[in-house]
């Protein structure tokens, strides 16, 4: 129905745009309004900004740049969400859909608060993912505690109707450009009993990872980290590189923008 | 200088309107209270959320009030996403009723419609809409429901690449707009641009 997506991913902690390496390092990566810009002026298809500063509240001038962008692209905002109010505020501000993680499994009054306001369709659910030496597994925090969650119990989600897309992080490679796990792709295809449209993937994504991962049929975007901060114009390479690679024309092809 | 009111309902990226407004050189408004809105020249209901938050806005006479008597003066209302399925006469979502300025029921689809399209623009290519767009032109969807294409009652439907989405129709004053204008970059401009010189010839 739609063209897959091609999403840059901002990674924000205590306001400063950063590089981030598996969500343990970081380091300083520019401002986050020329960012925005660029990623806007690049024609991504949409744009990540997750906020990992862990603090309770939203971060005004983090919001305030956001406004200042004046972006005309797509915005999904992920982190210290904690209310319908958030999300209420973060509309204001220019956002478009948001990314929810701990909220989805431990908190499902607020979960519906916030279903009701902005619709399911507006809300993607953040799916960290590494392997444990058995089985692959997801987390979410609740207090101080991670609680694992088995992979495969992610992917009802969508059908109880708390979110439209999955964002299928591979924790222990963001960051390194071209080593996102491909076993993860096969773990979901040995899913095949479960409604599994509507993966989104990050972490360690490159144009050749990018490409493999477009071609399955429950993709319907990838989105780009580190990678494309320093050179927005990778964006468009990657763009032309995957509608080169393709005879199906997966994303909105380089030739038809402006 | 054209009078363009957003209609803050509590539903809505308020934010991307005023700035895409801005963008194209006609500046927007939020409405802070009713009577502004028989001065609008053009009404903007917004749609980023649930039909669920926002049947509130029925209850509300005095705004009903006022919304119906810019209709029926025919002035040009503009609905985006949410915003245009308001105004028909069920939506599925709500378990509710719209504004009714429309005749049928905005239904549920059986999968979420996010991304970017081509629009099938077929006989409205030489329509003013059209004007500075090219054939492949992409937009941005984000909903689960849709509103019906009701070709009986309604002047004119554009569906999206699939003919399956009904995207923007005209009825009248009314215009809806199935995807989001305001964040389908500058083709979404353009967009924007048209139906203020389809509605006042600017």
């Amino acid at each position: 129905m739609t063209y897959k997506r091609l999403i840059g991913t901002l990674i924000v902690k205590d306001d400063f745009l950063v590089k981030s390496y598996g969500f343990n390092f970081y380091r300083p990566a520019g401002g986050i309004l020329s960012a925005l810009i660029n990623l806007d002026w690049w024609f991504v298809d949409e744009i990540f900004i997750i906020d990992i500063s862990q603090k309770d509240q939203l971060s005004v001038k983090l919001l305030s740049e956001i406004k200042k962008s004046g972006c005309k692209t797509p915005i999904t905002y992920g982190g210290g969400i904690r209310n319908s109010d958030d999300v209420k505020v973060l509309l204001q501000y220019g956002v478009d859909r948001v990314l929810l993680e701990t909220l989805l499994y431990s908190e499902t009054n607020k979960l519906s608060e916030i279903k009701n306001f902005i619709g399911s369709q507006a809300i993607v659910a953040s799916i960290p993912i590494y392997f444990d030496g058995n089985d692959y597994v997801s987390w979410y925090h609740l207090s101080k505690f991670k609680i694992r969650i088995l992979f495969k119990d992610v992917f009802s989600l969508i059908d109880s109707g708390a979110c439209s897309e999955y964002l299928i992080v591979d924790v222990n490679n963001e960051g390194k450009e071209g080593y996102f796990n491909l076993k993860i792709i096969e773990e979901i295809h040995n899913l095949s009993n479960l409604f599994t449209n509507g993966c989104l993937f990050y972490g360690g994504i490159d144009v050749n990872i990018g490409s493999i991962l477009l071609k399955e049929s429950f993709t319907v975007g990838v989105a780009y980290g580190n990678v494309n901060l320093e050179k927005e114009l990778n964006m468009i390479k990657i763009r032309s590189t995957i509608n080169d690679k393709s005879s199906t024309n997966e994303v909105r092809n380089l030739n038809i923008l402006r | 200088m054209k009078n363009i009111k957003i209609l803050n309902y509590g539903n809505g990226n308020i934010g991307s309107l005023i700035n895409v407004f801005n963008f194209i050189g006609y500046p927007a408004s939020v409405v802070t209270n009713y009577e502004q809105i028989s001065k609008a020249d053009l009404l903007v209901l917004p749609g980023v959320g649930s039909a669920v938050s926002s049947s509130f806005i029925f209850d509300d006479k005095a705004l009903m009030e006022q919304l119906n008597l810019f209709n029926e003066k025919n002035n040009p209302i503009l609905g985006i996403c949410l915003g245009a399925q308001l105004l028909f006469e069920y939506l599925e979502e709500s378990k509710s009723h719209g504004f009714s300025w429309e005749r049928g029921i905005v239904k549920k689809m059986n999968f979420y419609n996010t991304g970017w399209s081509e629009l099938n623009w077929n006989q409205l290519v030489n329509y003013k809409i059209h004007s500075g767009l090219k054939i492949n032109d992409c937009f941005y969807f984000n909903h689960g429901y849709m509103f019906p294409n009701n070709e009986d009652f309604i002047q004119k439907v554009v569906f999206d690449k699939s003919l399956t989405i009904p995207s923007i129709y005209f009825n009248g004053n009314l215009c809806g707009i199935q995807f989001h204008p305001e964040k389908s970059q500058l083709q979404g401009t353009k967009i924007l641009k048209n139906i203020l010189k389809f509605y006042y010839d600017i």
